[in-house]
């Protein structure tokens, strides 16, 4: 199984890539990998951070799905991937490409829960094997 | 690739990692009058609009159902009329960029190398919207509106229903 890869904090944190569901979307954001960005809070959904990207995905939304605490999904406008993760209320549905299982989920949000305050945290993206 | 793609593509890539030079000036503007909110408000509702909205002509270009020379007066106009506000807000080389762009639109021969200069300059965008958001202190804001809005009462306005009623 592929999995996406989250460099920051001096940490790594993975996904499952849905590569069933969003083939056309995984295979874009393989193709860009690895890239560094940064994390940006959303602003409006509680727990929901997103990370701008140079990806050029399928322009419609290929898994639209409404988004539920754990989901990743990605938005060729305006090209970022978006992690929603803890507690959280949806807005819609975003077009989720990949998956934290609840262990991963839990590191993530032990690591970006304070973003509204830590603006701008640099991280490497990348897809990997799963070993 | 044209010049000015050319110029897009090294624009983005200059300003991912790296706060772009017209933040700071369009931060430092009127600063001395104290209204360097509203200049930053204005200059990310202007990134963010011009964003969406060439997006969608990109799309329409994409679809090749639409007249070339439309797109390209619809497209121009957008950016001409960004470019204008960036003058204002001090953001010189996003304002160089709109204008030189939109005229580079008139020299596309077709719909999918017009699709292709409208993708480049709103990723462009796109990229600034995010700095200009970056540069922003949502917390330490968020607290300061919360505080001052802590005890607003809506006035009343005879006539007005509340759309709770409806």
């Amino acid at each position: 199984m592929k999995k996406l890869k989250f460099t920051f904090h001096g940490k790594d944190l993975y996904a499952d890539m849905l590569t069933e569901e969003a083939p056309l979307t995984c295979e874009a954001v393989e193709k860009a990998c690895p890239f560094t960005t940064r994390w940006v809070h959303a602003k409006i959904v509680y727990n929901e951070v997103f990370c701008p990207t140079t990806i050029e995905g399928p322009k419609f939304r290929e898994n639209p799905i409404p988004n539920v605490p754990g989901d990743i999904g990605f938005y060729d406008l305006p090209q970022c991937i978006c992690c929603w993760h803890g507690d959280m209320k949806p807005l819609g549905a975003g077009n989720v490409f990949a998956r934290f299982t609840p262990e991963q989920m839990a590191a993530f949000h032990e690591e970006t829960v304070g973003m509204w305050e830590e603006t701008g945290c640099p991280v490497t993206v990348d897809v990997v094997e799963e070993v | 690739m044209s010049e000015i793609t050319k110029e897009l593509e090294r624009r983005i890539e200059a300003g991912w990692m790296v706060e772009p030079q017209d933040v700071r000036r369009m931060l430092k503007h009127n600063d001395d009058m104290g209204r360097s909110f509203s200049q930053w408000l204005y200059a990310y509702m202007d990134m963010s609009q011009l964003q969406e909205i060439l997006y969608q002509h990109y799309q329409l270009c994409l679809g090749g159902k639409v007249d070339l020379e439309t797109m390209k007066a619809v497209a121009g106009s957008a950016m001409n009329t960004v470019a204008s506000s960036a003058r204002s807000n001090k953001m010189e080389d996003v304002m160089s960029v709109l204008y030189r762009s939109a005229a580079a639109l008139n020299g596309c021969k077709d719909l999918e190398e017009l699709a292709d200069l409208i993708r480049k300059v709103q990723r462009f965008i796109n990229m600034m919207f995010y700095a200009i958001d970056l540069a922003f202190p949502w917390s330490e804001v968020s607290k300061a509106y919360n505080e001052i809005r802590k005890d607003f009462v809506p006035p009343h306005r005879a006539g007005a229903v509340d759309v709770c009623d409806l």
